[in-house]
């Protein structure tokens, strides 16, 4: 069946047809929710608080991209977690450095590869991290996710020309950032100072 | 020794080189760019520092949801609408009401025209009336003159009031000329003195002929069929002229509409005080049966024109068929055009 023939079923009360949909975009909405927020449980249930208001707000969707759709309301429900969090402030239980709170697509990889990817991933996330928000959003959508620049205008809900000079910046940190993480990175993954003559 | 100066890029630079490596920039743009790359050794490293940075962000593993996000069907089952909000139920009550609406405005339609076909009840009461007052005439032209004079004296009540020794002469004329044979006379004079005294006496002599009517009979309509009486069976010209009762009563006219006559409230009011008055006095009176027969001959008349309403009822119905179809149709109209929204949405 067809995303539309299902988006219609879903929003004529079929809760298995939405589920069918939750099922081909939970992946990409959590990815999103959890570059964005850096906590995988949080991001678990940002995800969750997303797909419910999807369900909720299912009738207001009058057609178009649907996961662009979904991403912005995943993409608010993160940055609602986010005032909440600056707002109270809370210590997690969860160890930050726990990789056993992380699973990665691939399971194939060998131990070595994967305390690599581990290290990879934990610097890259500390970099996003130390984004502004604004440039966050369009950094993962970008550069993680892969949509176009009309696809993130979308989400974003910005202009074409903040959309760049957003990512623009975004990069500029980025690359500052993955400089300075130097042995922390994999060497196969480090940026070179002498990258930049 | 010439030393190259190292431009820094400015921020347009790097914006510019962002959208080089996702290829956004369009064919200008691209030469430009390209050209400037050649001839520039830092832009170009700018270029590449930002080449292996989107490498790395991009490498970054795709994570596992730790568990699936679907919804519970038991818990998240959407609210059943109402089903007054239902489209197949505005479909259906639409189509209904059409159907009806249609059969009600041609019902109300057909009722419409055979009622303006038929005669109206008003003119069956007015032909009804004068076919009382004309076997009235068969019967007995002394007995129409009698009625005439008492109609004249009861519907002018007003100037027997003012003059009571007029009325008391007229009544003794009215009385030998309704019935010469009965008591009427004699009680007449017997109670003359008494009568004299109070009007309401002295006017039951001037309406001793249609007291004649048994008490049976007028008694429940003793107050309000003297007008009524009056009313159909007298033309407006009878009550200017209060001497000339056989003359008045020849010109009973069968076809005069009952609106000819129109007594001020006043006067009836009065009428029936005298109507009532007279059938108390008359109680010792002989009955003519002429005359009696003339009443119950002429009230059913009067009623039939004092109850027009049913009949004025029933001419209403085709217009009250009409307007109920068409408000029905309306707002079955009304309600299949939601739903045809509400499916196009």
């Amino acid at each position: 069946m067809d995303e539309l023939a299902l988006i219609r079923d879903a929003q004529s009360g079929k809760v298995e047809s939405f589920n069918t949909l939750v099922l081909t975009y939970q992946s990409s909405v959590y990815n999103l929710a959890y570059r964005l927020i850096g906590d995988s449980e949080i991001a678990a249930d940002a995800t969750q608080e997303a797909f419910i208001a999807a369900y909720g707000h299912l009738a207001s969707f009058r057609g178009g991209n649907f996961k662009a759709w979904l991403m912005r309301i995943v993409t608010n429900a993160c940055y609602d977690e986010l005032r909440r969090r600056k707002r109270r402030p809370t210590v997690s239980l969860d160890d930050p450095d726990d990789e056993q709170a992380i699973q990665f697509v691939s399971t194939s990889d060998s131990p070595e590869t994967l305390v690599q990817r581990n290290a990879l991933n934990r610097v890259i996330q500390d970099c996003l991290d130390g984004l502004p928000d604004d440039q966050r959003l369009v950094a993962i959508l970008c550069d993680v996710q892969g949509y176009d620049y009309q696809e993130i205008a979308s989400i974003a809900r910005v202009s074409l020309g903040t959309v760049k000079s957003r990512i623009s910046r975004a990069r500029q940190r980025l690359r500052d950032c993955l400089q300075g993480a130097g042995e922390l990175l994999p060497e196969s993954y480090r940026l070179q100072s002498s990258d930049r003559k | 020794m010439t030393v190259t100066p190292v431009n820094t890029p400015s921020d347009q630079d790097f914006e510019l080189l962002s959208v080089y490596l996702d290829s956004a920039l369009d064919s200008a743009e691209r030469a430009t760019l390209e050209a400037r790359l050649a001839a520039e050794p830092t832009l170009a490293a700018e270029l590449e520092a930002l080449r292996r940075t989107v490498q790395i962000v991009k490498a970054a593993p795709p994570l596992m949801p730790p568990r699936n996000f679907t919804l519970d069907p038991a818990r998240y089952r959407p609210p059943t609408p109402p089903w007054w909000v239902s489209t197949r139920w505005m479909q259906i009550v639409g189509t209904v009401g059409t159907l009806a609406a249609v059969m009600l405005i041609a019902v109300g339609g057909v009722l419409f025209s055979t009622a303006n076909n038929a005669p109206s009840a008003a003119s069956i009461a007015m032909q009804t009336t004068p076919m009382s007052v004309n076997a009235t005439d068969k019967t007995s032209d002394e007995t129409v003159a009698a009625i005439a004079s008492t109609s004249t004296a009861l519907a002018s009540p007003t100037d027997a009031l003012k003059d009571t020794d007029a009325v008391l002469a007229g009544s003794a004329a009215t009385a030998a000329t309704v019935n010469p044979t009965s008591s009427a006379s004699d009680f007449a004079a017997q109670n003359g003195a008494a009568d004299q005294q109070t009007a309401p006496s002295a006017s039951a002599g001037v309406i001793a002929a249609p007291s004649t009517v048994p008490n049976t009979a007028v008694a429940p309509n003793s107050a309000a069929p003297a007008p009524a009486i009056a009313a159909p069976t007298r033309p407006p010209q009878a009550l200017e002229s209060s001497g000339g009762a056989a003359s008045s009563a020849a010109k009973i006219a069968p076809t005069e509409p009952p609106t000819a006559i129109v007594l001020p409230t006043q006067t009836i009011q009065r009428t029936a005080t005298i109507a009532q008055t007279a059938t108390q006095t008359v109680t010792r009176t002989t009955v003519p049966t002429s005359i009696a027969a003339v009443s119950t001959a002429v009230l059913p008349a009067a009623n039939q024109v004092a109850q027009p309403s049913n009949e004025q009822i029933a001419n209403f119905t085709p217009q009250i068929f009409l307007i109920a179809g068409i408000a029905l149709l309306v707002f079955s109209l009304m309600l299949l055009g939601l739903s045809w929204l509400r499916s196009r949405l």
